[in-house]
C-alpha cells in the first residue's frame, strides 16, 4: 500500500527486504502459474478468434476472404436466429438461477443446523447429481421427459405432452430442471464450505436476542456469505450464458426445429462446427456473446452488492 | 431449532430434495438392468430387471475400461493436486498481498471465466506443435490451474481469513510463503475441499476436448470409453447407461471418504471469528 | 523470500518432469509414441517411423466397424507397414478429424468418413489424396457406380475415398395394421398397390380412417426419402444454388407438408426414444428403412418381431448413410495408405465385414453369395431381406449433392419438423427456411 513511498529511492526500486517488495515479488510469483498457462494456451486462441472473425471463413470451403466487420454487422442487424438465441439464453438463465442459488443456500443452511442427523447421507445424496456423467444425465432426462413413455408425463398424468415442442417456455422450463438438478448440489457444497467461516457466536448471540432461524438466515447467513454468494452468482452468469450441452443433447445441434432451445453458445458451436463450418461467423458470435456476458456480469455484481449488505 | 415442527419440516425438506437428487440414479440402475427396448415402455417399468451382467459384459468387451480408469485417475489426480496448490497460492496473493496491478490481474482472471470461444482449432494447433496429440499432457497441462479455482479460493479467503491475521503474522516475521502455508491453508481447508471435489468431478466427467486430442485406445478416458459403446446406426441405451452407471461407482467410492474428510474439516471449526 | 521462490520454482519444474515421466511411461508399450521425433517433423504425430524403417500408419475410425480382426491380420502379414487403429464414437471421430484437418496438423494417415460428412469436405480437395493417382482406377469397377460417384468430385477426376458400406432403402410396413385396414399384406401385392407417392398418401388416408393410426413415422423422414429419390437436388455440379428453380424440391416439400397436416405423420423424431417405441408398439404403419435399420429395429423394438414386412419403395430406391475410407493429403505415405485401404475393402474382406456386422456391402459381387441370397428375417415375417436390399442397391440413381447440401437440407427439414411438431404455418416456414439458407450461405 505504501509502494509509492518506497519506490522514491531510485536504486534499487524497492528497498531490498522491505515488506512491500517482498509482497510484490511473491504476489507476482504466486499468480505467475496462471498467467504462464494462460499465455501458452489461452492467448493464442483469443487472438486467433479476433482475427478469424474479420473474415468470411468457412472451413474446407476455399480461401478465407477479408470482410472487416461485416460478420458483426450481419449478426447485429440481420440475424433473427441470433436474437432468438439471446432471448432463449436469458429466459433459461432467469428460470434457473434464482431458484438454484436460493435452494442451495437453504439446503446448506438446514444441513448446517446442529440438530440434523445423517448429515453425511443427505450431503452425499444431494451432491450425487454432480457426480454423474453428462452422457448419462442426458439419456436419463431424455427418457424422463419423453412425450409418449416418460415417467414425468406418467406421474403428472399428461401423457402426450411434448415438453420440447408444445411450447417454447415449457421447453425452457424442462432444460431449467435438468440444469438445476445437476447444479443445486454443487452450489450447496460451495455454500456449506462458506458457512464454516461464520462464527457460531454470531448465531448464539442472535438466538439470545430472540431471532428466529429464518431471521438468522436472512440477517446473518446471507450477509456473511456475501463473497461466496457473489462467486456463485458470477459463476452462474458465466455458466448459464454458456449453456449448451443440455439443449444440444436433448434437442440437437439446432436447438429444436423452431430453435426453441437454441442458446447463444450452441448457436456459435453449431455455426462453427455444425454442417456449415463457418468459423468466421462463429468467432463473431463468440465476441458479441462475450460483450453481453461481461455487461450482464457487471450488472449482476452491482445489483447484488447493493442488495446484500453487511 | 427447538420446535419439533421446525425439525420435521427441515427433515421433510431434506428427504424430498435427496429423493429428487437420487432418483435419476435409481433410474439409471433400472435401465442398466434391462434391455434396450425396456427403456421405452409405457407405463415406465420401475423395477430392476436381470440383464445387468449381460449389459456389463457387452460394455466390458467393447471398451477397455481398465486402461481408461488408469488414464482418468492420472488425469484427475494430477489436475486436482495441481489446482489446489496453484489456485490457492494465486488466490492468497490476490486476496491478501498488496502489489501493483493486483486489481487488474483479478479482473483479468474473472474476465477469462466469461470468455466463450471456438478455441478448439487454435488450441489443437498448439497441442499438436508440442507433440501432445494422443498424450495425456494435452488434457492435463492446460488444466493445471484455472481461473475458476483462483476466483473461488480468493472469495473464500475474503470471507474467512481476516487481514489482521496476516498482518500479525508479518509482524511476527513470517515470510509470505510461511504465512500462506501455516496460517492461510489451515483456515481455508473447507474451501480447498470444495475445490478438490469440484475439480475432481469436473475433470472426471469432461469429454469434449478429450475426444479431440485423445484418440488412441491407450490414452482413452472413461467418458470416451462410454461414448464408444454407442454404435453408428443403433441405439444402445441399456449398454451406454450400464457403462455410465458402473463408471460412476468409483467416483462415489472416492467421494464418500473424501466427504468425511470434508466434514472433519468443518468440525474443527477452524475459523477464528 | 528468495528461498521460497526457489522452492516454488523447483516444485513447478519437478512437477513438469513428473508429468513428462508419467505420460511417457504411460506409452512405454507403444512403438514410436513417446519418443521425441525430429524437430523438422513439425508436430506430425501421425506418422512416426521406428528405427528399422517400419512405416506406421494411423487409421482414425468410428467404433464397431468390424475392421479390428482384419487389421490384426494385415499387421501380422505385413512387416514393413503397421496400422495403428484408433476407434472413437461416431461424433467424436468426425469432430476430431475435422478439427485436425482444419488445424492442418496431427491428421491421421487414413480416415473413415461418413457420406454426410464427406460432402462438407469435398470443396477442400487439397486436404485429401486423389486415390485415382494411386491405382484406384483398377478397383472402382467392383463397387456400385453410384457409390463411387458419391466419393468423386463434380467432374469425376478426383476420388476422395473407397467405399465401405451402404444404406439402400426399402419400405417396411406393419402387417397387422395393413390387415386391420383391409389392405393386402403380401409384399408383392403391397408393391402393386403403392406404386407412387400419391398412392401412398391415398393408402395412408385409408389406414388412418380404418385404424386411426398414421402412415409414417414423421414428415421429416418422408422428406428425406422424397429428396433422396431426386437426381437433381439443391445444387448443380458447379455448386450453383438451384433450390428455388427446382420444382421437384417444392413438390417434395408440399407432399411432406400434406403428410404432416392430414394426420399421416406420427410426429416421431428420428433417433428419439419415441421412434423406437413407435416401431415396437406399432403406432404407425410404414417406415422407409435402410438396410441397417434392421439391426436398429431388432435391438430397439424387439416386441414387434414378425409384425413387420418389407417391400420395395415406390417410385425409386434411395440411400441413407454409408461411409468411405479416405487418405488425407498430409500423410507421408500415400501409396502405403492406399494399398492398405484397397486391401481392407476388397471383395473378400468386405464380405467378411458383412458377415461380422451385417453392414450392407457396396460390392455387387457379394450380392450373389448365399449369405445375401438366402438371407431371410423372422422379424420381417420371413422376408428375403438380403435379396430385397440387394435389388434396392442396384436401383439407386446417383445425385450431386454439393458442399452446402447439409446447410440447405437441414433448413428445409427444420421447416418441415416445425410444421409437423410445432404446428407452424407451411408457407411461413418455407419462407423462413429460404431466408435462413440465404443468410447461412452468404
Amino acid at each position: 500500500m505504501s509502494m509509492g513511498n518506497k519506490s522514491e529511492n531510485k536504486k534499487p526500486r524497492f528497498k531490498y527486504g522491505s515488506q512491500a517488495s517482498k509482497d510484490a515479488l511473491s504476489g507476482y510469483l504466486y499468480v505467475s502459474p496462471f498467467f504462464l498457462l494462460f499465455t501458452v494456451f489461452g492467448l493464442f486462441p483469443i487472438l486467433f478468434n479476433m482475427y478469424v472473425s474479420l473474415f468470411s471463413w468457412r472451413l474446407f470451403k476455399g480461401e478465407p476472404e477479408f470482410i472487416g466487420f461485416q460478420n458483426y454487422v450481419w449478426l447485429l442487424t440481420d440475424d433473427p436466429t441470433f436474437i432468438k438465441s439471446i432471448v432463449n439464453t436469458f429466459s433459461m438463465w432467469f428460470m434457473a438461477t434464482l431458484p438454484q442459488l436460493f435452494l442451495a443456500l437453504v439446503i446448506a443452511f438446514v444441513l448446517n443446523q446442529a440438530f440434523v442427523k445423517f448429515k453425511d447421507m443427505f450431503r452425499m445424496a444431494i451432491f450425487m447429481p454432480f457426480v454423474t456423467s453428462l452422457v448419462a444425465v442426458t439419456i436419463i432426462f431424455g427418457n424422463l421427459f419423453s412425450r409418449d413413455y416418460g415417467l414425468i408425463n406418467f406421474i403428472l398424468g399428461t401423457q402426450g405432452l411434448d415438453w420440447l415442442n408444445d411450447n417454447r417456455w415449457l421447453s425452457h422450463f424442462a432444460i431449467t430442471l435438468m440444469v438445476n438438478w445437476r447444479w443445486i448440489g454443487y452450489n450447496t457444497i460451495i455454500y456449506m464450505a462458506g458457512l464454516q467461516t461464520i462464527s457460531k457466536e454470531l448465531y448464539e448471540a442472535a438466538t439470545i436476542d430472540g431471532a428466529s432461524k429464518v431471521q438468522q438466515f436472512f440477517y446473518i447467513t446471507i450477509p456473511q456469505l456475501r463473497p461466496i454468494i457473489l462467486f456463485t452468482l458470477i459463476m452462474s452468469v458465466s455458466g448459464g450464458m454458456q449453456l449448451f450441452v443440455e439443449p444440444l443433447v436433448w434437442a440437437g445441434a439446432g436447438g429444436g426445429a423452431d430453435n426453441q432451445v437454441l442458446t447463444m453458445f450452441l448457436y456459435m458451436y453449431n455455426t462453427a462446427f455444425g454442417v456449415q463450418y463457418n468459423i468466421g461467423y462463429g468467432a463473431a458470435i463468440g465476441w458479441v456473446m462475450f460483450i453481453i456476458i461481461i455487461l450482464f456480469a457487471i450488472l449482476n455484481w452491482i445489483i447484488s452488492t447493493k442488495l446484500i449488505k453487511d | 431449532m427447538k420446535s419439533p415442527i421446525g425439525r420435521f419440516i427441515s427433515y421433510l425438506f431434506l428427504v424430498i430434495v435427496s429423493f429428487i437428487s437420487v432418483f435419476p440414479f435409481y433410474w439409471m440402475f433400472v435401465l442398466s438392468t434391462r434391455s434396450n427396448a425396456d427403456a421405452f415402455k409405457f407405463p415406465p417399468i420401475l423395477t430392476p430387471g436381470n440383464q445387468f451382467f449381460t449389459n456389463l459384459q457387452t460394455a466390458w468387451e467393447r471398451s477397455d475400461f481398465l486402461t481408461a480408469t488408469v488414464n482418468t485417475l492420472i488425469i484427475t489426480g494430477t489436475v486436482t493436486v495441481s489446482q489446489l496448490f496453484f489456485c490457492s497460492l494465486a488466490a492468497f496473493a490476490l486476496a491478501r498481498l498488496t502489489f501493483k496491478g493486483r486489481k487488474f490481474l483479478l479482473l483479468f482472471i474473472i474476465i477469462t471465466l466469461t470468455l466463450p470461444g471456438i478455441g478448439q482449432i487454435p488450441l489443437y494447433m498448439i497441442i499438436s506443435k508440442l507433440n501432445w496429440i494422443n498424450d495425456l499432457r494435452a488434457v492435463i497441462v492446460p488444466a493445471l490451474v484455472s481461473a475458476f479455482g483462483v476466483f473461488l479460493i480468493k472469495q473464500y479467503i475474503d470471507a474467512s481469513v481476516h487481514p489482521e491475521l496476516i498482518e500479525s503474522a508479518k509482524v511476527d516475521g513470517a515470510r509470505n510463503f510461511q504465512t500462506y502455508y501455516k496460517i492461510v491453508l489451515p483456515i481455508i481447508k473447507p474451501g480447498l475441499a470444495t475445490l478438490a471435489i469440484i475439480t475432481f468431478m469436473g475433470t472426471w466427467n469432461a469429454f469434449i476436448w478429450e475426444s479431440i486430442v485423445l484418440r488412441d485406445e491407450s490414452v482413452r478416458t472413461i467418458q470416451l470409453a462410454i461414448r464408444n459403446l454407442q454404435g453408428t446406426y443403433t441405439r444402445e441405451t441399456a449398454i451406454v447407461v450400464t457403462g455410465a452407471f458402473v463408471a460412476t461407482l468409483p467416483l462415489l467410492a472416492i467421494f464418500i471418504p473424501f466427504s468425511r474428510q470434508f466434514i472433519a474439516g468443518l468440525a474443527e471449526g477452524s475459523v477464528k471469528g | 523470500m528468495k528461498r521460497f521462490g526457489l522452492i516454488l520454482m523447483s516444485l513447478m519444474l519437478l512437477f513438469s518432469f513428473a508429468l513428462a515421466a508419467c505420460s511417457s511411461s504411460e506409452e512405454g508399450g507403444e512403438a514410436g509414441e513417446g519418443t521425441p521425433e525430429a524437430p523438422a517433423d513439425g508436430g506430425e504425430e501421425a506418422t512416426p517411423e521406428t528405427p528399422e524403417g517400419v512405416i506406421e500408419l494411423t487409421f482414425a475410425s468410428i467404433a464397431n466397424t468390424g475392421f479390428g480382426p482384419l487389421i490384426e491380420k494385415y499387421n501380422a502379414e505385413n512387416e514393413n507397414v503397421q496400422i495403428n487403429f484408433q476407434e472413437q464414437s461416431f461424433d467424436d471421430h468426425h469432430n476430431a478429424f475435422a478439427t485436425a484437418l482444419a488445424a492442418g496438423s496431427g491428421v491421421p494417415d487414413i480416415a473413415f468418413v461418413e457420406i454426410g460428412r464427406l460432402e462438407g469436405f469435398k470443396a477442400s480437395q487439397d486436404s485429401f489424396t486423389n486415390l485415382y493417382d494411386f491405382g484406384a482406377k483398377d478397383v472402382t469397377g467392383i463397387y456400385l457406380d453410384w457409390k463411387i460417384a458419391q466419393a468423386e468430385n463434380a467432374d469425376g477426376s478426383f476420388l476422395f475415398g473407397l467405399p465401405t458400406d451402404i444404406g439402400p432403402m426399402a419400405m417396411a410396413y406393419r402387417t397387422d395394421i395393413f390387415e386391420e385396414a383391409g389392405l393386402p399384406t403380401d409384399p408383392n401385392e403391397v408393391s402393386a398397390l403403392i406404386t407412387d407417392w400419391d398412392k401412398y398418401i391415398e393408402v395412408g388416408k385409408t389406414v388412418l380412417e380404418k385404424t386411426g393410426k398414421p402412415m409414417s413415422d414423421s414428415a421429416g423422414t418422408m422428406f428425406d426419402t422424397f429428396t433422396g429419390q431426386l437426381t437433381e437436388l439443391y445444387f448443380t455440379a458447379d455448386d450453383e444454388l438451384i433450390l428455388e428453380s427446382n420444382a421437384a424440391v417444392k413438390e417434395a416439400y408440399d407432399r411432406s407438408i400434406e403428410i404432416a397436416q392430414s394426420g399421416l405423420s406420427a410426429k416421431l423424431g428420428q433417433w428419439s426414444g419415441e421412434w423406437s417405441t413407435g416401431m415396437n408398439e406399432g403406432t404407425f404403419a410404414t417406415l422407409m428403412a435402410p438396410a441397417w435399420m434392421m439391426n436398429y429395429m431388432t435391438g430397439s423394438a424387439p416386441d414387434a418381431s414378425g409384425k413387420w414386412n418389407i417391400a420395395q419403395m415406390p417410385v425409386a430406391s434411395g440411400n441413407w448413410g454409408g461411409s468411405f475410407l479416405t487418405v488425407p493429403a498430409s500423410t507421408e505415405y500415400p501409396q502405403e495408405a492406399y494399398d492398405f485401404i484397397e486391401w481392407l475393402v476388397n471383395e473378400e474382406n468386405s464380405y467378411e465385414v458383412f458377415k461380422e456386422t451385417g453392414n450392407f456391402p457396396s460390392i455387387p459381387g457379394i450380392y450373389e453369395k448365399p449369405e445375401i441370397q438366402d438371407w431371410t428375417s423372422e422379424y420381417f415375417s420371413g422376408a428375403y431381406v438380403g435379396k430385397i436390399y440387394a435389388e434396392a442397391a442396384l436401383r439407386i440413381q446417383p445425385v450431386w449433392l454439393g458442399t452446402d447440401y447439409a446447410t440447405v437440407h437441414n433448413a428445409l427439414k427444420d421447416a418441415i419438423n416445425n410444421v409437423d411438431l410445432n404446428g407452424a404455418d407451411p408457407e411461413a416456414a418455407w419462407n423462413e427456411a429460404m431466408d435462413t439458407i440465404k443468410r447461412e450461405l452468404r
